[in-house]
């Protein structure tokens, strides 16, 4: 992702008024913010209502973002983090197994569908057991297959930082699944 | 940190990128590997589709729009001389003592501590942090200027409720451009309250005061649909969930505010 200076030129115009710019910032980083917040959230239009908010919230605050080598695509990943703490405080997670259920899954299929959905909740329980700069950065890293750099501009870390933390967060997730897997087959 | 986890996870780093294929089991890092594989497939997030992206791109620019029609709102417009308040009223605060400034809130338009009044409000605004705080508070000042009105009519002070009632319409222009997604309904509410107000207000007013009252109670309903509208907005409904979510939604066709208390003989 390149960021700089055309970022912080195109902030200025958008600052300015200039509606091209700042749609030119939102074709920018639109996917990278919503594939973020589809993470985070549970239903597809969650995650456009988040967006939405993201990108208007950004827009309001462009007078308080500065650029001092904090790229913008930060700045977006930041409104985001504080989108996502406000929904959630509205609305707890639903469980995807009720929502497999709501969608209708076919009758035939269900079994199947029951152990993959099993297998994700699995995953993800694993996952949200973690501390939460080991989910972040297994977040970034991994699902939305950021580079190393951008994670650790998002992250305000170091990149050795973010591959150490990937490390260690990675390890511990095997060992979290390791562990779930063996008790289910002590049982 | 030992320089053993660094090397692994510096290879780490870049076997995920793939851009050292092959060489996942010569540091016993291929099970981080492979798991990180696995979480790609299973839980990674499609990229947007170009619909997904159109919508919420029209949707920003609809908010946007609807902001930068109302300039005096922006938050670059209002803080000069809002700053320039924070001083006056400090010089205020530390000549007077806070009584002023506590005393200005009851303050109405036409008396000597309304300017105060508005000015703390002004500085509320520039110490408010987000949008979300942004609009909570135009809500609450949209609130005030209604209780103005109403307190202005019924002292009978005409002159000033009449000038209250022209300034009236800036009011509703702020609250719908300031006014977030996730509180349409709870503003549709306000300013249907608004209209029913300004119609009580209505019966009493006399003739010279009419013409801003109608130009009132024109864009408190405006500003109803308008609202309205933004819920309206496209959103993405999977097939089949159409009826369903726009009754839950909107619930029973209203009877226009005013028209209702009639209706119901009042209370």
């Amino acid at each position: 992702m390149s960021e700089q200076p055309i970022d912080a030129d195109l902030v200025a115009r958008a600052r300015a008024g200039d509606g091209e710019a700042f749609g030119e910032l939102y074709r920018r980083y639109f996917d990278p913010i919503f594939r973020y917040l589809s993470v985070r959230v549970e239903r597809a239009e969650d995650a456009e209502d988040l967006a939405e908010t993201v990108f208007l919230k950004a827009y309001r605050s462009l007078d308080r973002y500065r650029e001092r080598g904090w790229p913008f695509s930060a700045f977006l990943y930041q409104v985001a983090r504080n989108v996502l703490v406000d929904h959630y405080r509205k609305r707890p997670r639903e469980s995807d197994l009720a929502e497999a259920v709501e969608l209708g899954t076919a009758p035939r299929a269900l079994d199947d569908e029951l152990v993959r959905m099993e297998q994700l909740r699995e995953m993800k329980q694993a996952i949200a057991g973690l501390p939460p700069d080991y989910q972040e950065v297994i977040r970034l890293r991994v699902l939305l297959s950021l580079p190393t750099a951008t994670t650790a501009q998002w992250m305000d870390r170091s990149q050795g930082a973010v591959r150490v933390l990937l490390y260690r967060a990675m390890a511990a997730l095997r060992t979290r699944l390791t562990e779930s897997d063996e008790d289910r087959k002590s049982e | 940190m030992s320089s053993n986890e660094r090397s692994r996870a510096d290879a780490l780093d870049r076997l995920i990128d793939g851009t050292e294929a092959g060489a996942t089991g010569s540091e016993g890092l291929g099970a981080l590997v492979s798991l990180a594989a696995h979480l790609r497939g299973a839980l990674a997030p499609a990229t947007a589709a170009a619909q997904v992206r159109a919508r919420v791109l029209a949707r920003v620019t609809n908010r946007v729009a609807a902001l930068q029609a109302a300039p005096r709102l922006g938050r670059r417009t209002i803080l000069r001389p809002a700053y320039a308040l924070a001083g006056l009223l400090l010089v205020l605060t530390l000549t007077f003592g806070a009584t002023a400034a506590y005393a200005s809130e009851a303050a109405l338009p036409g008396d000597a501590l309304y300017g105060v009044k508005r000015g703390l409000e002004d500085v509320r605004l520039v110490l408010s942090t987000t949008a979300a705080g942004d609009s909570a508070l135009v809500e609450h000042f949209a609130d005030r200027r209604l209780d103005e009105i109403e307190a202005l009519s019924g002292r009978g002070r005409w002159d000033d409720a009449e000038r209250a009632l022209q300034d009236y319409p800036q009011v509703v222009d702020e609250l719908v451009a300031l006014s977030q997604a996730d509180a349409v309904d709870s503003q549709a509410a306000r300013l249907a309250h608004h209209l029913e107000v300004l119609l009580r207000v209505a019966e009493k007013t006399p003739a010279e005061a009419q013409p801003a009252l109608q130009r009132a109670l024109e864009r408190a309903d405006r500003g109803r649909q308008e609202v309205e509208r933004r819920r309206q907005v496209p959103k993405p409904i999977p097939p089949g969930q159409r009826d369903v979510e726009d009754d839950s939604d909107r619930g029973p066709r209203k009877t226009p505010p005013g028209q209702e208390r009639k209706d119901q003989g009042g209370d």
